[in-house]
């Protein structure tokens, strides 16, 4: 996780991305608030997003326990993350 | 012969702008799809509205060649010649105000439409009411763009203090300049060469900066 300065919105979805796959694609939202370093509204608010824009998927168990997995999109974000980050980085379009 | 006299230098340069802003726009464009970064998706269209109008320059200036070529009597060609000059001169201009409003809208990072509408109006109505003044008009506003375009990527380079964006600023910078040069070109060709060729410098500082980002 990137500490010292204030992350950006890409960085924050990069870093919320890259615990998911850490944790192997199955991962509650307990886990995801603890190493993402979000408070709750801020990261309810991502999930929201990412959810909304896919590039996670929401799976409830019988039990209604909630975790979270990576799609196609969030995988290729994370693979084109630093491209990206130097594209928008050089035209300033954060 | 020097570059000046040499026809179709202008229609060789304005497709290879043509295409490099096809393939930036492109790219941000896939960059967007990936992100959802709205700003990404507005320097996208900003720059597909600018590659299409250099397109439609290189097009029309390389069809009023042909036509002189072709042409077997001096009225037959300039008949022509107006019909293809004012065809693609006003839609050249058209696709390129629209292409500088959307980018400049896009270095405010402000999330307001009727902001983007009103640049928009005002522009086209100050070129629709400037009669035989209007490639004049379209070059002072572009110029203006241009300074406020150029701002914002020497501030966004004094903010990284970074080679990509530092090669970003200067690309911009050149086409300022290069804009500049063509308020002068009906005064002498000279100029009309120097705005290409520093355009030229311009897309090639941007060819650079897109190599940077792609280079592992």
């Amino acid at each position: 996780m990137s500490g010292g300065k204030r992350r950006d919105r890409l960085e924050i979805i990069h870093d919320i991305l890259h615990v998911i796959r850490e944790k192997g694609d199955k991962i509650k939202p307990t886990h995801i608030l603890y190493k993402s370093n979000l408070s709750h509204q801020m990261l309810t608010e991502y999930m929201t997003d990412l959810i909304s824009k896919r590039f996670i998927v929401e799976d409830i168990d019988k039990r209604g326990k909630r975790t979270y997995r990576l799609t196609d999109k969030g995988y290729a974000y994370l693979g084109d993350y630093s491209t990206v980050r130097k594209f928008v980085d050089s035209y300033g379009l954060e | 012969m020097s570059l000046v006299n040499w026809p179709g230098y202008d229609v060789v340069l304005e497709l290879l702008f043509g295409m490099i802003s096809l393939v930036l726009s492109l790219f941000a464009f896939k960059v967007y799809r990936e992100t959802d970064q709205r700003q990404t998706k507005l320097f996208g269209i900003a720059f597909l509205f600018m590659s299409l109008s250099y397109f439609v320059q290189s097009l029309f200036n390389f069809l009023i060649i042909s036509a002189a070529k072709g042409a077997v009597c001096k009225v037959m060609y300039v008949s022509i010649f107006n019909w293809y000059n004012f065809l693609g001169v006003y839609t050249h201009i058209l696709l390129m105000t629209m292409g500088l409003v959307v980018l400049t809208y896009m270095t405010l990072k402000v999330q307001k439409p009727m902001l983007l509408w009103m640049m928009l109006l005002i522009s086209l109505t100050a070129l629709f009411f400037s009669e035989e003044h209007f490639f004049t008009v379209f070059l002072i506003l572009s110029t203006v763009y241009f300074i406020f375009i150029s701002i914002h990527f020497v501030n966004n380079y004094r903010k990284n203090k970074d080679r990509k964006s530092l090669v970003v600023a200067l690309a911009f910078l050149f086409l300022l300049f290069g804009s500049i040069n063509f308020i002068f070109c009906t005064q002498a060709d000279i100029f009309y060469l120097a705005a290409h060729l520093l355009a030229l410098v311009a897309y090639l500082f941007i060819l650079l900066d897109f190599y940077l980002v792609l280079k592992k």
